[in-house]
């Protein structure tokens, strides 16, 4: 009996690498087929300046990020749930506290066959009520939005680049961050400051400074840790 | 018609909407057909459900929030799709701002972002994000055991390994608003690059305050709940402390 059931396992986990491979290869087909069309259908190509600084600044970033949470969130979700939450997205904030959740109250382990089950079920169920509100907050947003494209105060303030969200989310994330990794944090910050009020020329570039400063950062920690300061 | 508002996003979005749906039923109906397969009480599948819908809730407005937020530079029909699939609140408006700011549009209208500029934005955005798939494609099979082994290993470190990269953005963002801060407030640089400077200083300070009150408020009385509303209600927050500040400089 154990033994037909250890084969189950495999061929159930077998199962779900190929089915997550071929649902995860469609929406990957299907996010690339949005800029892809949008280009196609309207004849216009990315103003390629500000393309390739928004790549350096961002890419290089998130894919370093995208793999280190793999490597972190895999284990807690499971293979199908693994599958699911990389496609549906909000993981820390939402998929693996979600899964996590519904595992404690069972009382099970995500190594286990019973929480690779629940997870899957915990990640399904949260996808479906993500999408769900973000189709009904979808009805709001553009009369929200045509009222500040309306207003010229408004406009100022939602503007990306001299107005204040950007400040606004990186004050609100930055606390976080300083309080929890602080000595992570000084060197790379004064670093930054200084820079940018000699060399005020570097305001233009700042995107490309950051897997510049992201890897500064991970020299510092790597010291402080193997030093065990942290 | 504008095109961050054409049809074409539109479709596409309830495309990916219903895909989602589609796949996280079918992942769902997998999942309990195992579970009654394996023996797991129905009653413990149905309580799993439950208490991730209820959870997911909450999570769910600040989401809603930051559509809104980024709708307003990047329409809502693109913002709409890159919130539902492998969407991430922060990642998406800095991704579009890094654009801009590269582009120089800064002063212009929101509402009048070029069409080239936009899809080079939508690339930018999309290319961010597409590593997750492509690596659970090839590799997450191959590399599942590998990563409890390396997570079991040193735990303490890879969490670690996370804050610091992350650390690269912060010092960049928060150091630039800082810079640019003081040089408004010192009169130290060029009056087009340190425009509305001490604003930005102030409003970076003032979600940084809200932020830590959330989190004292979080510690001392356990709402867990809270943590969910502690980032966007500090961002709102601070945007409209935003309007007041922008009528003092």
């Amino acid at each position: 009996m154990s033994k037909k059931q250890g084969l189950m396992l495999s061929e159930y986990k077998q199962a779900t690498h190929r089915i997550g491979r071929i649902w995860t290869l469609f929406a990957m087909l299907l996010i690339v087929a949005v800029p892809l069309g949008f280009g196609l259908i309207y004849g216009v190509m990315p103003e390629w300046s500000s393309f390739f600084k928004g790549v350096i600044a961002v890419v290089p970033m998130y894919w370093a990020v995208g793999l280190i949470e793999i490597f972190n969130y895999s284990p807690m979700l499971g293979s199908g749930g693994t599958y699911l939450a990389f496609v549906t997205g909000n993981l820390l904030n939402m998929k693996v506290p979600a899964a996590k959740v519904a595992m404690d109250k069972a009382g099970v382990s995500a190594e286990t066959e019973e929480g690779e089950v629940l997870s899957t079920i915990a990640v399904a169920v949260s996808s479906i009520v993500t999408t769900i509100v973000l189709i009904i907050a979808l009805l709001f947003v553009v009369p929200i939005t045509n009222w500040i494209n309306n207003s010229e105060l408004l406009r100022e303030v939602f503007d990306l680049g001299s107005g204040y969200v950007i400040p606004a989310l990186f004050g609100a994330l930055g606390v976080v961050f300083l309080a929890k990794s602080w000595k992570i944090a000084v060197i790379p910050m004064i670093l930054m400051i200084v820079v940018f009020l000699l060399i005020p020329a570097t305001y233009a570039i700042a995107g490309i400074l950051i897997p510049v400063m992201s890897v500064i950062s991970v020299l510092i920690a790597r010291f402080l840790f193997n030093k065990e300061k942290i | 018609m504008d095109f961050k508002s054409g049809a074409f996003l539109y479709i596409m979005g309830g495309i990916i909407a219903l895909f989602v749906l589609t796949q996280s039923v079918v992942f769902l109906v997998r999942a309990v057909r195992r579970g009654k397969a394996i023996g797991l009480d129905v009653k413990v599948m149905k309580k799993a459900a439950i208490s991730s819908a209820t959870f997911s809730i909450v999570p769910s407005v600040p989401i809603a929030l930051s559509m809104i937020a980024l709708a307003a530079t990047m329409g809502a029909a693109f913002s709409w799709i890159r919130l539902s699939v492998i969407g991430s609140m922060s990642y998406e408006i800095f991704a579009a701002g890094q654009v801009a700011a590269a582009a120089d549009i800064s002063k212009e209208a929101l509402g009048t972002m070029p069409i080239n500029v936009f899809a080079g934005a939508m690339w930018v955005m999309t290319l961010g994000i597409i590593i997750g798939p492509i690596f659970n494609i090839f590799g997450l099979k191959r590399y599942q055991k590998k990563i409890q082994e390396i997570g079991e290993k040193n735990p303490r470190w890879s969490k670690i390994l996370i804050d610091a990269l992350f650390m690269g953005i912060i010092a960049v963002m928060g150091g630039q608003f800082i810079a640019k801060g003081i040089a408004a407030f010192g009169n130290l640089a060029a009056q087009q690059i340190i425009m509305n400077g001490q604003a930005q200083l102030l409003t970076l300070v003032t979600g940084a305050v809200l932020m830590a009150v959330f989190g004292l408020v979080i510690k001392a009385t356990k709402a867990k709940w809270l943590e969910n509303f502690a980032l966007p209600v500090s961002m709102v927050g601070a945007i409209a402390m935003s309007v007041v500040y922008h009528g003092w400089f």
